[in-house]
């Protein structure tokens, strides 16, 4: 397939608007038109289509059209078959519109390349830019390949350093990856020493929850004694309590005791002592002889008063035989004398002795001397005239038998009276004293023989015994309620120095010293120590349960925790991409190593070639002025004169350098002929410096060219169009 | 009727093993393969309640590392709690990657019926059965995780040396041992000659990675393989073997699969696609064919297209592979496909290219050349990755060969615009 650039249509470009150029040919064309006919936009708007509109920069012109968007396609045909294809560009943005065959077309051209060897000015023959590299493209390029092995190899380079990147983008950079590959195994292992953690915090765990049980067992048996020692506390406090309620009582019993002690021997002291304890049986004894004692003096009373009756009966009888005879006799006053003087010499000593003896008894009881005497004076006094009336007595009476008779048996009868009365009267006064010495003898004393009084004494003393009793009743009442509260008050001496011993061991085994004695405060003491440990021990077991807990929680989320897999397994991922970019890395490196040798191989092959050609070339323009081109291993350019002198391309002459890089383009475009085989070779008035006999050389190079290649030529000289077709008679003229 | 004896023959869990060669895990797949080898644990479990049998005997490398996870840890021990309250006992002996040392200060309490052969000397135990003995084991692991060449680890293991060490005889005699038997020469290896003059029924082996069994028909020596693959080399079925021994009759494994998650490795031919929606359906035809055979839940495949097509050059673009993949992992959650490479190669006509003998000739015979000097290729591969500051990788230094080849494509891809040239 041979095409070639059959026409241009300009949609929009520069000044012009639907305008077309062409019809072109394949070989020579020539373009001829005044100037602004369009030749340079014809030019510049091919190579905008082909490779994109000149972006807008600086004062350069773009040839965007006022007030609308550069547009133009492209026509280009097959020589043998005469089809068409069309390749069109609006907006840059959009690409090259183009059939995926007119595209191929295309393929193996870069704007570079077209620009240095394709599109050609007079200002551009100056020079040939990287010669070497443009060289090599071309060269290589021309060697039945797609793409250059120029480009192949920048292709491999630019991976090769994509691959060696340290840009944050390049996920397969070798760099990238080992930095990455580092980071990942440095958290592997931090998470690998995580696990050990956890291993070491499961250990932990089966090694403190023993030891909570200890602990637990510990809080126990501290609780236990604490509770034990509370209930000490409160029993020592309540038996201290007792015991001193106890002595109190036992104090209140004592005074109460004495009260009732002081009481008894006051109201005892008020008592006859020897009535006082008296019992009843010698009461009742004491009240029968009383009773007797009544009852006998009684009928010595009545015996008294019996014969002081029968006595005064006799006496008046005899008083009143006697009153008789006074009146009678005159010697009656004498009997009545007589008889009063016996009355009164009876009388009067039994008075005496009533009252002598009683004086003498109570004088020699009472140790009186004078009531002695007085009473034995009474006794002698009573003797002396009872033996004076005896005498009066019995003095002879003068006076008659009978009535002497008479008044002696009345005198006897009243003698014997009066007798009888002295005998019951002294009877009565002995048994008065009689019952006076019982009295004083059964301590009835106070009585003084009033048989009356002594029934109140007893009667009274009967009543002390009672109150005595009474008295002793309480004391006997107090005496068993102390006996009482002494027992409990032992008894609880008794537990209270049980508890002591129970405490002293506790704290004997608490610490404390031994002897020290044990009070409810020393209890107190320890209980605020045994609770202090308490405490102690519940932190402790707090703190154990909470890293227990804690624990647990952290195994538990353990046993689920895959971040060290996770971790391993990105590792692995990464290792294995880093694998397969040293892989790419080292088959690009190999890949680069076949193409620069093969690329060597190639130019060493063809470019000696290349420069013949264009020594040819540039010696026909120069009419062998100059005879050869060369490339130097420094990749520079020399060129030969007549006289073998090697020159720089700067030190040629304008026309001549130009003549130099046209011939060598035109050797390198020869030899390329694969490359870019349907893209025309555009020449904008390239020959406008060369003389008359260089141009027509030049223009014989150029219909060389135009043998391999479509050629455009852009000229405004109708001479130069001239000489065009001079030279190639055949070729395509268009003018604008 | 003789008497008769089953177990499952486990090793080779790799409890805690990261998958390897994996590329580019979602999120999801990295999730469900961090738990496939505890799964793959739990099967070996659920095998051993479901079929009664006698005892389970894992024949080392229980963990992956001397320093597992916690949670792996919680999980073996959890395992052998199952298994007791099942009645089963546990025999097994440590391997080069779980070594007796890192046993030592193992932190959770194994229950009774989990028995481990000492490492420094053979170990010997009698399981009974109604108070009956049943069988004799005895089995020998790693001590640390190499073992020396002068020692045989299965010295002083036999029936004999169980008989006496036991002071009993048994219907039956196993042998427990993490050994590379004669397929692997170093690591603790032992002629298996040796092994069938030692009077045991079966020895149950552990560290090749492959299940494999001295004789399919009486098995007497075999490796259970790992339960779960977890590298794209560990291809297939994995799993264990329930053994059953009865007195008269040739030994009998039948192979029970435990993994949940299968690796493949395919190479599937595009040639005939036309276009990339047809290299996708030929893949997901070739993963389920792949999976059929497979007998597995879920798989993780790594595709490598093969064939001459004119697709090279579109699947050659930057992210169309990726697509591809994308497209497939979406469509069936149970198929992973980790990579997709593109060995593809465009319809390009080497002998055709040489006899034009233009550059992609000069270029053939460059490569070639290259080719025949893979020393060379190595030296300066070796330069190269040295200016990056690292030495070259044992294994792309292996590939050196078929990394020219693949060199000498990618240089024609991009020549001829096969490739993507961009």
């Amino acid at each position: 397939m041979t095409a070639y650039l059959e026409r241009l249509r300009i949609a929009a470009f520069g000044s012009f608007a639907n305008k077309h150029v062409g019809p072109f040919k394949p070989g020579l064309n020539i373009v001829y038109g005044k100037n602004e006919a369009g030749k340079t936009t014809a030019a510049k708007c091919i190579e905008g289509v082909l490779f994109g509109w000149e972006a807008d920069r600086g004062m350069r012109n773009t040839y965007r059209p006022v007030a609308a968007e550069r547009a133009g396609s492209l026509v280009f045909a097959d020589d043998d078959t005469g089809k068409e294809y069309e390749v069109s560009r609006a907006r840059n943005a959009d690409g090259l519109q183009a059939s995926e065959e007119a595209a191929a077309l295309l393929a193996d051209i870069d704007k570079e390349t077209f620009a240095t060897m394709f599109s050609l000015t007079s200002d551009e023959l100056r020079t040939l830019r990287n010669t070497p590299d443009v060289t090599a493209r071309l060269l290589t390029a021309g060697s039945g390949t797609a793409a250059s092995p120029a480009h192949a190899l920048a292709v491999v380079q630019e991976r090769l350093a994509a691959l060696t990147s340290r840009a944050a983008g390049a996920e397969d950079s070798i760099v990238n990856l080992r930095k990455r590959l580092e980071e990942l195994r440095a958290r592997v292992a931090e998470a690998a020493d995580a696990t050990e953690r956890t291993k070491a915090q499961d250990k932990e765990l089966h090694e403190l929850e023993p030891q909570r049980a200890a602990l637990q067992e510990r809080q126990r048996t501290l609780n236990e004694e604490i509770e034990r020692l509370t209930a000490a506390q409160a029993s020592l406090a309540s038996l201290d309590e007792t015991i001193a309620d106890l002595d109190e009582q036992v104090a209140q019993l004592e005074s109460e005791r004495s009260d009732v002690l002081r009481e008894e021997a006051s109201f005892r002291r008020g008592v006859n002592p020897a009535l006082a304890d008296i019992d009843e049986a010698t009461d009742a004894r004491l009240r029968d002889a009383l009773d007797n004692l009544v009852e006998e003096r009684t009928r010595r009373e009545h015996a008294v008063g019996v014969a002081r009756e029968n006595y005064r009966t006799s006496s008046a009888s005899y008083r009143a035989f006697m009153a008789s005879e006074g009146l009678e006799e005159g010697a009656r006053p004498a009997r009545t004398q007589r008889r009063t003087q016996l009355v009164v010499s009876t009388v009067l000593p039994v008075v005496m002795l009533a009252a002598g003896v009683p004086a003498f008894v109570i004088g020699r009881m009472q140790h009186s001397l004078s009531i002695s005497m007085i009473g034995i004076g009474l006794i002698m006094c009573g003797v002396l005239m009872a033996a004076a009336a005896l005498v009066l007595l019995f003095r002879p009476s003068h006076r008659g038998e009978e009535r002497e008779e008479r008044q002696q048996s009345l005198r006897w009868v009243m003698l014997q009276d009066e007798k009888k009365l002295e005998a019951c009267e002294a009877d009565l006064a002995d048994y008065n004293q009689t019952i006076a010495a019982y009295l004083a003898g059964e301590g009835l004393g106070a009585a003084q023989g009033s048989l009356r009084h002594a029934r109140t004494l007893l009667d009274d003393a009967k009543e002390a015994r009672a109150q005595l009793r009474l008295f002793a009743q309480r004391r006997q009442a107090i005496a068993s309620q102390r006996r009482a509260a002494e027992g409990r008050l032992d008894a609880a001496y008794e537990d209270r120095d049980a508890l002591v011993e129970e405490l002293a061991v506790a704290r004997t085994v608490a610490g404390a010293a031994p002897n020290t004695p044990v009070t409810s405060a020393s209890v107190a003491d320890l209980l605020a120590q045994k609770t202090a440990q308490r405490d102690g021990l519940q932190e402790a077991l707090d703190h154990v349960n909470h890293r227990i807990g804690e624990l647990r929680t952290l195994l538990e989320a353990a046993r689920s925790e895959h971040r060290f897999e996770e971790l391993k397994l990105e590792a692995a991922q990464v290792q294995t991409r880093l694998d397969e970019s040293c892989d790419a890395y080292a088959r690009l490196l190999l890949a680069r190593t076949m193409l620069t040798s093969a690329i060597a191989g190639w130019e060493s092959r063809s470019q000696p070639e290349v420069y013949a050609h264009a020594s040819r070339l540039l010696a026909r323009m120069t009419d062998g002025a100059w005879e050869a081109v060369r490339m130097g291993e420094d990749g520079r350019l020399t060129v030969v004169d007549r006289f073998k002198e090697e020159r720089s391309p700067v030190h040629l002459s304008l026309g001549t350098c130009q003549q130099l890089y046209l011939s060598l383009r035109i050797a390198l475009l020869v030899a390329a002929e694969n490359v870019g085989r349907a893209v025309p070779i555009l020449a904008d008035d390239i020959l406008v410096n060369f003389d008359d006999e260089r141009r027509r050389g030049a223009a014989e190079s150029l219909r060389e060219l135009a043998r391999t290649r479509q050629v455009i030529l852009f000229t405004c000289h109708q001479d130069m169009a001239n000489l065009m077709q001079e030279v190639e008679p055949q070729l395509n003229l268009v003018r604008l | 009727m003789g008497r008769k004896l089953s177990f499952i023959h486990a090793a080779d869990l790799h409890l805690g093993a990261p998958f390897r060669g994996l590329r580019a895990l979602s999120d999801a797949w990295a999730d469900r393969l961090l738990k496939a080898i505890p799964e793959a644990f739990d099967r070996v479990v659920d095998a051993a309640i479901a079929r009664a049998v006698d005892f389970v005997v894992i024949a080392g490398d229980i963990f992956d590392t001397s320093r597992g996870s916690y949670a792996d840890y919680v999980h073996f021990a959890d395992a052998c709690r199952r298994l007791k309250d099942a009645g089963i006992a546990v025999y097994f002996c440590t391997g080069n990657h779980d070594p007796y040392t890192s046993w030592q200060n193992r932190m959770v309490d194994l229950p009774d019926s989990a028995h481990m052969f000492t490492a420094d000397e053979p170990a010997f135990f009698l399981h009974e059965r109604d108070g009956e003995p049943l069988c004799l084991l005895g089995g020998r692991g790693y001590y640390n995780q190499t073992w020396s060449h002068t020692e045989n680890i299965s010295e002083g293991i036999s029936r004999e040396a169980a008989e006496r060490a036991l002071g009993t005889t048994a219907p039956f005699a196993v042998g427990v041992l993490h050994t590379g038997l004669h397929l692997d020469r170093l690591k603790a290896p032992c002629d298996p000659k040796l092994l069938y003059a030692r009077g045991m029924d079966y020895w149950a082996c552990g560290h090749v990675h492959q299940p494999w069994q001295d004789d399919a028909e009486n098995p007497r020596i075999a490796f259970s393989g790992v339960i779960q693959g977890r590298d794209i080399k560990e291809t297939g079925p994995r799993g264990v073997w329930h053994v059953v021994l009865e007195e008269g009759m040739p030994n009998k494994a039948t192979f029970i699969p435990t993994a949940s998650v299968v690796w493949e490795r395919l190479f599937v031919d595009v040639s005939d696609a036309e276009s990339l929606t047809a290299v996708e359906e030929t893949i997901v035809r070739a993963q389920f064919r792949a999976n059929g055979d497979a007998h597995c839940e879920e798989m993780v495949t790594r595709v490598t297209l093969t064939g001459t097509t004119p697709l090279h050059s579109l699947l050659q673009r930057p992210g169309v592979l990726d697509d591809v993949r994308e497209g497939l992992n979406r469509r069936y959650p149970v198929f992973f496909c980790d990579a997709l490479v593109d060995a593809t190669a465009a319809p390009v006509d080497e002998k055709a290219l040489r006899r034009e003998g233009l550059f992609p000739a000069t270029f053939l015979q460059a490569a070639e050349a290259q080719r025949r000097n893979p020393a060379l290729g190595r030296a300066l591969l070796q330069d190269e990755f040295l200016k990056l500051g690292m030495t070259l990788p044992a294994r792309t230094e292996r590939a050196v060969e078929e990394l020219s080849d693949e060199a000498e494509h990618l240089v024609l891809d991009l020549l001829l615009g096969t490739g993507d040239a961009s």
